[in-house]
């Protein structure tokens, strides 16, 4: 079956980058978040089912309480897989609030605007329907498709991570695979 | 389209999207803001102990030991034989903790406690045919209940957007509302509006 690796990086040079960081460098904070931008983004975005303003919220908090929290990286893991977790956790925290704001406020405003990937269209062909079909997926459907199936995480990280058990993960998991399937058999 | 087609697609997906809008600027402004790094920072560039920053905490503090008393007390407190309508529409028309305006995650539930509390309903004049200390235990419950809205909404007006104070007051209106209909459900038979 195949199965998306585990939480990217690419990154491997990011420690000199992170001391000066640590000791107060903004500039070299500047450099981490450009190379991290973009990985964050993604994450965070389908998170939140594509909302781009929520998103961009989200990116700038994450890298913020990255900034706040550097003291505690110890540098046992990479840096991408710190702050990568550390985002999860900003956007599940964040969500749990803005959801129910937002289910309240905003009856379905329509079609959210929508964000490009590299040069293309994230919404080209195929790829947008199945970018669509994971927006609307259920809150919690979501979350474990896009961390178990996208990024690479296990269920017992996610269970950790969500706030629910192993088998509530792997449930919710086989859910939004069928959800995701009969929307685009639609 | 089977599982292992669906897969795949998820498998092309780009882990890396581009925000249209580039937000770091604002995350800039914030990191100055905030002096983020502290601990590797000179003593010059750390934020002094500001006595306009503890105090929010201090008051949510206590607003939170105020709401566990409360939520610790329980339901147990409420009667659970028919309230007199005085005893009842006497707990409703206590007055009420001032108010301050809280973030709008808090509007739906909020509507719905003050619906409730507008059409809070009770009964008659049975109050001399529950014993005295029913009746203080409904008002000592429901002042309970006020004087943690009280230090609540004074905490989320220093914090309005403070997520644990929002949940708070969620948990804790939730809880008015259990007893307003508690209360009103303990005599169907006599009901009236009583705002």
């Amino acid at each position: 079956m195949a199965r998306p690796g585990p939480v990217t990086t690419h990154r491997d040079d990011d420690s000199e980058l992170v001391r000066q960081a640590r000791e107060g460098d903004r500039l070299a904070f500047e450099k981490l978040y450009k190379r991290h931008r973009n990985r964050v983004f993604g994450l965070v975005w389908r998170l939140c089912g594509g909302d781009n303003a929520l998103a961009e919220d989200l990116l700038q908090e994450s890298f913020i309480r990255a900034w706040q929290k550097l003291d505690s990286f110890r540098g046992e893991s990479r840096f991408a897989t710190w702050l990568h977790r550390l985002s999860v956790n900003v956007a599940l925290s964040d969500r749990r609030i803005r959801v129910r704001r937002l289910e309240r406020e905003t009856a379905l405003e329509g079609t959210a605007e929508r964000t490009a990937t590299g040069e293309k269209d994230v919404y080209a062909g195929q790829r947008m329907d199945l970018e669509q079909a994971i927006s609307k997926l259920p809150e919690r459907a979501r979350t474990v498709l896009v961390l178990f199936d996208i990024e690479g995480y296990s269920h017992a990280e996610i269970a950790e991570i969500a706030g629910m058990a192993v088998g509530s993960s792997k449930a919710q998991l086989h859910r939004a695979r069928k959800l995701v399937r009969q929307e685009l058999d639609r | 389209m089977n599982e292992q087609e669906l897969l795949k697609r998820i498998a092309e997906l780009p882990r890396e999207v581009r925000p249209v809008r580039d937000p770091w600027e604002g995350i800039a402004a914030r990191l100055d803001d905030k002096a983020g790094g502290s601990g590797n920072r000179p003593a010059a560039e750390r934020p002094a102990f500001s006595l306009q920053g503890w105090m929010p905490k201090a008051v949510a503090a206590l607003a939170v030991v105020a709401v566990a008393v409360v939520l610790m007390s329980g339901p147990e407190s409420v009667p659970q034989q028919p309230p007199s309508s005085q005893s009842a529409s006497q707990s409703a028309s206590l007055t009420r903790a001032p108010y301050t305006p809280i973030p709008v995650v808090l509007a739906g539930s909020e509507a719905e406690y003050q619906a409730a509390f507008r059409e809070f309903i009770t009964i008659g004049d049975s109050r001399n045919q529950i014993p005295a200390g029913t009746v203080e235990k409904i008002e000592t419950g429901w002042a309970d209940l006020l004087q943690v809205e009280t230090a609540l909404s004074d905490a989320l007006a220093q914090n309005p957007n403070d997520p644990f104070l929002n949940k708070r007051m969620l948990e804790l209106r939730a809880r008015q509302l259990g007893f307003l209909r508690q209360l009103a459900s303990l005599d169907h038979s006599n009901r009236r509006l009583t705002i």
